[in-house]
């Protein structure tokens, strides 16, 4: 069985590769689903790198089951005896008769693991290398007790995510480029005839936006670029009062060091010193 | 599978094998509560269906308020302990013993409600726990862990604890169960409907014979179902540590601006409660408490626990009519630049007219409001460890604005150091959550009642007056 156990394994190989992608995952089942993928995806790698290394009759075993799991009870005719591994295929998914997908997959998870003891470890490092957002557990699984609850994203950001994820940076503004630190992008922004003091609707600058998010290198383009660095927000602040009011120490001695005027008062009255944590004192 | 008396731990084959698979589930780190496996699901809901609690399919017309099971007496109620799974014991948890409290609070620590994305864990204080779980009536008996023989490690925890409910208007004398918990490692074992029996018949002994609870899931079937609101105090924190997000177009500096909170608060007479308040504080709430379909009646032992301040627990405030016709008085005075002498002395005869007034059951006490504090644990972040935050406890607006007494609420928090204040949209909140800049959470909490039918459920939240620790 020599030459039908490698087309098992290419079969099987490419089967996992492409099932994993096609079927839409229930929610409930997310967990068990996630397992017996990262189970197809490894008995793949091990019968491609080491093709004895699964005996046949496992192979044979775990070609059903993956069968049963994806595609349900045996819906093919019997092959033409000749195809040997066709049919040594053919009998291993039909004699599952009509076990459930469900129980499939967890029999094929089980037989993997008996297998090959250590794939789990590996699943595991994996897993855990992988976002945790889609495995992890659900909110509140447990009764008898109070739920974790977080501020739900606002729809406004979303639409934002929704926008980068489909269009790229290019819809970034000059602000968010400087807030996100993107120096590469902030050239090329700035090459392109941007204004580097442009006014969003609150009246800052970019150079606001890299005060208020810790973003030096950023800052220290802009004002390459010409930024004034004194400019005054709707509120009368400066990127200075940003700096302090965000707690950002290096953007706001950056800032002081390229000259800011630090006797500005805002709208309030009040001075970017008089508004930066108490913990800088040492620092003023 | 309806549950059986006996643990499932001798099973055959088929039940071997679903084991181990839970158990792989449970040991890939990405799974740290229960999976919910079709299986979980349909299990979770045999043994709901086999509990006397209302059902989705009964009608809500043929409700009628009343006990699910047929009444029985004490001494019907089964002697001995469910079975535990071999190697484990049960144990009453001594929250008294600063170790045994510990240990709660350990495994608590440890295994306890995580958020989505396993960046938070609740991270209730052994002081908290102390609070939470001995109240007048408390019975140590429903303090119930599960220890490993041997070992002896608390692997597992459920508590009850007496709570006089109101349904409806009816007297429910009732426990409310919580901090049902179980070690991540075992939670394959099958341990919770056995722990949820056995609390049930320790209270059945002492002839109660109903409890509320609350969950995340939905199981048969809600008495009404809440949501979670937010009120950033500390939004750069929050930030940071992701329980809130800024957007790209907004900046964190705006962000502080708009949530940032006055340097005092604004409602004249407001004071932290204290023992003095007790009666009047106790008739102030059951009084603004009845006009809720479910709800709890205290009694003065009961205010006394729940509400005196004790720090990092429970913080509560009253608004003092006297103290605010004082502080008017003196600010009047001082307006008029009165010599400070006689602002002294017209305080006092205030003070002493006011007095007798109150013996006769008139107390200046107008308004109440109160929250808990619940920690909870940042999980792998460099720079943060904990997140503070501050839960909505009971609250009476009486005469007092309620936007403008939960606005004194969150200035107070916010000058304690509270990260967030919480809140859910129970009871009036509605009417100030997005007023004051709550933010609307991604948890549901579903409240529930064992053997108790409740006429015309599920209710609307704004007729929910319950709070569950």
């Amino acid at each position: 069985m020599d030459a039908s156990s490698s087309i098992v394994a290419a079969v099987e190989a490419a089967e996992a590769a492409a099932a994993a992608s096609e079927e839409p995952l229930d929610d409930d089942e997310e967990g068990l689903d996630e397992l017996f993928h990262a189970a197809a995806d490894h008995l793949a790698q091990l019968v491609t790198s080491n093709p004895a290394s699964v005996p046949d009759a496992v192979k044979l075993k775990l070609y059903g089951l993956y069968k049963q799991a994806t595609v349900g009870q045996c819906n093919t005719s019997k092959p033409a005896f000749w195809d040997r591994a066709g049919v040594a295929k053919w009998n291993a998914w039909s004699q599952l008769g009509q076990l459930q997908q469900h129980a499939a997959k967890e029999q094929y998870i089980e037989a993997l693991r008996q297998q090959d003891p250590q794939w789990l470890a590996a699943a595991a490092a994996a897993a855990a290398g992988s976002s945790g957002a889609a495995a992890g557990a659900k909110k509140g699984s447990s009764v008898g007790g109070p739920v974790f609850s977080t501020l739900v994203h606002s729809g406004d950001e979303q639409q934002q995510q929704q926008q980068a994820a489909a269009g790229g940076s290019s819809s970034s503004s000059i602000h968010e480029l400087a807030g996100q630190g993107d120096l590469a992008a902030l050239h090329a922004c700035l090459d392109s005839g941007a204004a580097v003091d442009a006014r969003d609707g609150e009246g800052c600058t970019a150079l606001h936006f890299a005060a208020d998010r810790g973003q030096s290198e950023a800052a220290v383009l802009l004002l390459a670029a010409g930024a004034d660095i004194n400019a005054q927000d709707q509120d009368g602040q400066t990127p200075l009062h940003y700096a302090a009011m965000c707690e950002q120490l290096q953007v706001y001695e950056l800032l002081l060091a390229r000259g800011a005027d630090a006797s500005i008062a805002d709208a309030e009255g009040q001075l970017p010193q008089q508004i930066a944590p108490a913990s800088w004192s040492c620092w003023r | 599978m309806p549950p059986r008396d006996e643990p499932a731990d001798q099973p055959g084959d088929g039940q071997q094998q679903q084991k181990s698979i839970a158990g792989l589930l449970d040991s890939l780190a990405l799974a740290p509560v229960a999976q919910p496996s079709r299986k979980d699901i349909k299990d979770k809901y045999a043994f709901w269906g086999s509990q006397p609690v209302m059902q989705f399919s009964d009608e809500a017309k043929d409700v009628e308020d009343g006990p699910i099971d047929a009444p029985k007496t004490v001494e019907e109620v089964r002697k001995e302990p469910y079975t535990l799974p071999s190697s484990f014991v049960w144990c009453e948890c001594n929250i008294n013993d600063p170790h045994e409290v510990q240990e709660v609070y350990t495994l608590l620590h440890n295994n306890y409600v995580e958020d989505d994305d396993a960046m938070f864990r609740f991270n209730y204080s052994p002081e908290f726990l102390q609070w939470a779980l001995q109240p007048p009536g408390y019975q140590r008996d429903w303090h119930v862990g599960v220890r490993v023989k041997g070992s002896n490690k608390l692997v597992a925890f459920i508590s009850g604890i007496p709570a006089s409910i109101r349904a409806n208007g009816k007297p429910v004398p009732a426990v409310e169960i919580n901090f049902l918990c179980v070690l991540k490692k075992l939670r394959s074992k099958r341990l919770a409907p056995v722990l949820i029996k056995e609390i049930t018949r320790r209270v059945n002994l002492r002839g109660i014979w109903q409890a509320a609870y609350t969950a995340g899931v939905v199981l048969p079937r809600p008495v009404c179902g809440c949501r979670y609101w937010h009120r950033s105090l500390n939004p750069k924190k929050l930030i940071e540590v992701r329980f809130s997000s800024l957007q790209p177009r907004m900046t964190m500096a705006r962000t502080i601006k708009l949530y940032r909170l006055p340097s005092s608060t604004t409602t004249p007479g407001l004071r932290p409660m204290e023992a003095r308040d007790t009666a009047a504080v106790t008739e102030l709430l059951n009084g603004h408490l009845a006009q809720f379909k479910l709800t709890q009646h205290f009694s003065e032992d009961e205010v006394a626990h729940w509400f005196l301040p004790q720090p990092l627990v429970v913080d509560t405030y009253v608004v003092d009519s006297q103290l605010a016709q004082q502080q008017q008085q003196q600010q009047s005075s001082e307006a008029q630049q009165l010599p400070a002498g006689a602002a002294d002395a017209a305080a006092p005869s205030s003070s002493s007219s006011n007095g007798a007034g109150s013996s006769s059951s008139s107390s200046s006490i107008v308004s109440v409001v109160s929250f808990y504090t619940l920690p909870s644990s940042v999980l792998g972040h460099e720079e943060h460890n904990e997140l503070r935050a501050a839960y909505m406890f009971y609250t009476v607006p009486g005469p007092t604005p309620l936007t403008q007494l939960m606005q004194d609420a969150l200035t107070l928090a916010a000058g304690k150091g509270y990260d967030v204040f919480n809140a859910l949209d129970l009871m009036d909140n509605a009417s100030f959550l997005k007023e004051l800049k709550f933010g609307i959470g991604d948890g549901a909490l579903q409240y529930y009642l064992y053997n108790w039918r409740m006429a015309n459920t599920p209710l609307q939240p704004k007729e929910l007056g319950l709070i569950l620790l």
